[in-house]
């Protein structure tokens, strides 16, 4: 572990110096947050102050009462709990795009770009082992990913702090949805994003097909989302965690594979 | 130190290595040289256990290239063709993190950064970052990090050609100092010719994947066609004639105060020459061999071994015997 950790030291400080990509882990995350942020803000004087949550609470009284005790598990007894939970399981995704986008440029690099610069060569003939060196990409893949996403629920956090909105706790992140989310699937999402892209990387001949094919990624998120928003189901702490879990295995199989895939010789073109 | 036997690599139906041999002792540097593409890049990498071979087998600082991959990274120092530096990075970043890589820790790891940048003179420059450097200057920190941990074996590929000639001198010393003064063995592929006459105790001459000739740089030079100058204080035709008769001396001809020929075989041939002077009565003043440069060698060799595999006739008469290597 020593070792991996050596090596994303390196590519820490490599990302730090690179404006390229440190840009967007800072301003993605921040910009999310920020209009996230500006929901809240607007939704501050109740349902009818904001288009978002008019429409939200619209759509409540479109649909009916037996699905979404059946889908949700909504409050629907009280409107502003209803809206509460809407906006907290539409928001909490938004976050998890965060980290697969933020991943995708670092770990779509990690190693065709290396061939691509010419850098591989020096460091696979060295000692270190194949999983130091899998590892390494990948932690410096998810570390700037999930800082950054941490970034911007933090900006969230802060900008509902100031809203002083009814559909919001006081302080977001003393709800425990929210918490682990932020905790555990947004660093799991990181991971498998992470791992996919760095998988890529190992596969083909240059970084512009890594990015290309790391794209497909996005969308397991994006098929998450797009059910919420029809109300077929909604994050409630048990979805969430059969997410983290599904996560999890898919991150663990893909690492798995990763590692019993590595070649060093493709790495270097020579298959 | 390195035993190569039989290496093999084919790339699908290309065949870039085919069967090279050859053993580099303890404190010895070992040529090769050959044209691009002539399989010396990929015989470094399979030496170095980046690449497997098809067929064959080699032993590196005494551990299998085929079952002990790891312990063999751990004791060899590799400089490939370009720098491959991570040019955000400082020389001594970069250099810090190769030697932690290699197990170097605290004050041993910042002692040996600090050595190796002293050795190719950019200790000046350690906290520059290395984006705005010259080639020549990413070389030098390519060379300190190869010689970072001190490892027992060393791959060279073209290790001075973006080197100024101060810097090359440097290198070259360096080399000689490693081999000579600690017994390292280095392996170094190159398109310098007098740079390897100069530091190689032994050379293979490589194209097309096949080894064409192996040998010290002397016993390379011994095969090679040269001009002999025969100075003699009268020359005649029966003279010319006697010359002509003898076994290896080629292109006879009368040239101011002599006789000039040329002859692959100057152990054989010259010998003969005097005795078949001094038979025709004449005086036999100097004889004296035209200076064979590794340069001629290899060109000889090489549009030798390319002839051949065309199938020309140049093939049969210029292909020079060389000890070591069939033809």
């Amino acid at each position: 572990m020593r070792m991996a950790l050596v090596i994303t030291r390196r590519e820490l400080r490599e990302i730090v110096r690179d404006y390229n990509l440190l840009l967007p882990i800072i301003f993605m995350p921040a910009l999310m947050g920020l209009l996230a942020g500006i929901t809240a803000l607007g939704s501050a004087a109740g349902t009818s102050s904001a288009v978002g949550t008019a429409l939200s609470a619209m759509a409540i009284q479109q649909i009916p009462e037996t699905s979404l005790q059946y889908f949700g598990n909504l409050p629907t007894g009280n409107q502003n709990a209803t809206i509460e939970t809407l906006l907290k399981a539409l928001g909490i995704p938004l976050f998890w795009i965060i980290p697969v986008s933020l991943t995708s440029a670092v770990a779509a690099d990690s190693f065709v770009g290396e061939k691509e610069r010419d850098t591989l060569e020096p460091l696979l003939a060295t000692p270190i082992t194949n999983r130091e060196l899998f590892t390494g990409k990948l932690l410096s893949s998810v570390i700037p990913a999930v800082l950054g996403t941490w970034l911007g629920v933090l900006l969230l956090t802060a900008l509902v702090g100031l809203s002083n909105s009814p559909f919001y706790p006081r302080f977001l992140l003393s709800d425990r949805d929210w918490i682990f989310s932020s905790l555990v699937i947004v660093p799991l999402m990181a991971l498998l994003s992470a791992s996919i892209a760095a998988l890529i990387s190992t596969r083909v001949s240059s970084y512009r097909a890594a990015y290309q094919l790391n794209g497909l990624v996005v969308l397991p998120v994006i098929l998450v989302m797009i059910p919420q928003t029809i109300v077929l189901f909604l994050l409630t702490p048990r979805a969430l965690g059969i997410i983290a879990t599904l996560v999890a295995t898919a991150d663990l199989l893909i690492v798995l594979w990763a590692l019993r895939i590595f070649d060093r010789e493709r790495l270097l073109g020579a298959r | 130190m390195i035993s190569a036997r039989g290496l093999v690599r084919e790339f699908g139906a290309f065949r870039a290595v085919d069967g090279f041999s050859f053993e580099v002792e303890p404190g010895e540097i070992y040529g090769l040289l050959g044209p691009n593409g002539a399989g010396k890049t990929t015989t470094t990498r399979i030496l170095s256990c980046l690449l497997r071979p098809t067929a064959g087998t080699a032993y590196v600082a005494g551990h299998s290239i085929l079952s002990d991959a790891h312990r063999i990274r751990e004791k060899i120092g590799i400089l490939t063709e370009v720098p491959g530096l991570y040019v955000r990075l400082t020389p001594q970043e970069y250099l810090e993190f190769f030697a932690e890589v290699h197990g170097l820790r605290g004050q041993a790891r910042n002692a040996r950064v600090e050595e190796v940048l002293r050795l190719v003179d950019m200790w000046d420059r350690r906290r520059v970052v290395m984006r705005a450097f010259s080639k020549g200057m990413q070389q030098r920190v390519a060379i300190a990090r190869t010689l970072l941990h001190e490892p027992v074996v060393l791959f060279f590929d073209e290790p001075t050609a973006a080197l100024d000639p101060e810097a090359a001198r440097n290198v070259r010393d360096h080399l000689l100092h490693l081999t000579q003064g600690r017994k390292r063995s280095v392996l170094l592929c190159t398109h310098n010719l007098p740079e390897a006459e100069g530091l190689c105790r032994r050379l293979s001459i490589v194209q097309s994947g096949r080894q064409v000739a192996e040998g010290t740089p002397t016993q390379l030079k011994a095969g090679v066609e040269r001009g002999v100058r025969l100075a003699v204080t009268t020359t005649s035709p029966a003279l010319l004639a006697a010359i002509e008769r003898v076994e290896g001396a080629l292109d006879v001809r009368s040239v101011e105060g002599g006789v000039a020929y040329r002859t692959s075989l100057p152990a054989k041939t010259n010998p003969e020459v005097v005795r078949a002077a001094v038979s025709q009565g004449a005086d036999v003043v100097a004889l004296r061999e035209d200076e064979v440069s590794l340069e001629e060698v290899y060109l000889s060799l090489v549009r030798g071994a390319a002839a051949r595999r065309n199938g020309t006739a140049e093939a049969a008469v210029r292909e020079p015997a060389v000890a070591g290597v069939p033809a």
